[in-house]
């Protein structure tokens, strides 16, 4: 699984604790999510689209990135 | 720019020093029990305690929970250090410092329980008594696994679930083939407690492996 999240926080000028607290999760949790280690459940998907205001399918995605 | 999922990715160093470090003071603690151990209290000073391989695995494992958990404890006081642990950008919160606390203490109290039974063993404490103690404590353990259960986020529940699966399948295989040699009658016979020591060091293992995947380690 592919995910835009720290640029995403990059560009609101988020620090990985604003970002955790906005989703209830811990630091460690916005870290993993954003080096690929961890894929986030469904609901935690959604909260994250929630924030960013941006469709799921534009934050995650299956596809391997040449980026 | 995306980030994607690693498909293998790689152990930090850190846990490959912490395994080269498990080895070389496993080499060191076998060199001082065979050599100067005997000097310092006694060639005979443990004639007629039965050591099994078993009592050994969980003397380790339990030792290198507690040694974790210390050393957890101590980078915790120090902001920059444990974020520098989690790979967190910023130095680590007060209450990032106070669960990490948590979490180590568990894990120094797993250590501790594992050790106990042989330590009341040879000690000599009764039984009953020494069993009693270790149900006290056993409870008082599990509370403590609930409490971090219920504080932690999604990530850690599942890494944990991650760990507690890998180990049941590695472990039931481990036994299923062994209780098989055991009942065809090539393999002798073991107990509860050489089940537990395996269980353990295998559990150990596997969460090292799940947290450095994850980058909790």
């Amino acid at each position: 699984m592919n995910n835009r999240l720290k640029v995403l926080r990059a560009e609101r000028d988020w620090s990985q604790a604003h970002l955790a607290e906005l989703l209830g999760v811990s630091r460690q949790t916005v870290n993993a999510l954003e080096t690929g280690r961890y894929d986030p459940s469904l609901p935690l998907a959604f909260k994250i689209a929630r924030i960013f205001e941006q469709p799921i399918e534009s934050i995650f995605s299956e596809e391997e990135s040449n980026g | 720019m995306t980030v994607s999922s690693p498909k293998n990715p790689r152990l930090p160093r850190r846990l490959l020093v912490a395994f080269g470090c498990g080895a070389v003071m496993g080499g060191a603690g076998y060199v001082f029990g065979r050599t100067l151990l005997p000097q310092l209290i006694g060639p005979n000073a443990f004639d007629g305690v039965e050591v099994r391989w078993s009592d050994a695995m969980a003397a380790l494992t339990g030792v290198a929970l507690m040694i974790g958990a210390v050393a957890v404890i101590l980078i915790s006081f120090d902001p920059r250090r444990l974020a520098k642990m989690y790979a967190m950008e910023e130095p680590a919160s007060a209450e990032e410092g106070r669960q990490a606390r948590l979490q180590a203490a568990v894990m120094g109290f797993s250590g501790l329980i594992l050790l106990l039974p042989m330590v009341f063993a040879l000690a000599g404490l009764a039984p009953v008594v020494a069993l009693g103690l270790i149900v006290l404590l056993f409870a008082a353990h599990t509370a403590l696994n609930l409490k971090v259960w219920g504080s932690v986020d999604e990530l850690l529940r599942r890494a944990t679930l991650e760990a507690a699966t890998a180990t049941f399948f590695l472990g039931q295989g481990l036994l299923f083939l062994w209780a098989a040699g055991e009942r065809l009658g090539l393999l002798p016979p073991i107990t509860a407690w050489d089940v537990y020591a395996v269980l353990m060091a295998l559990y150990l293992f596997v969460s090292a492996i799940v947290s450095a995947r994850r980058g909790l380690a």
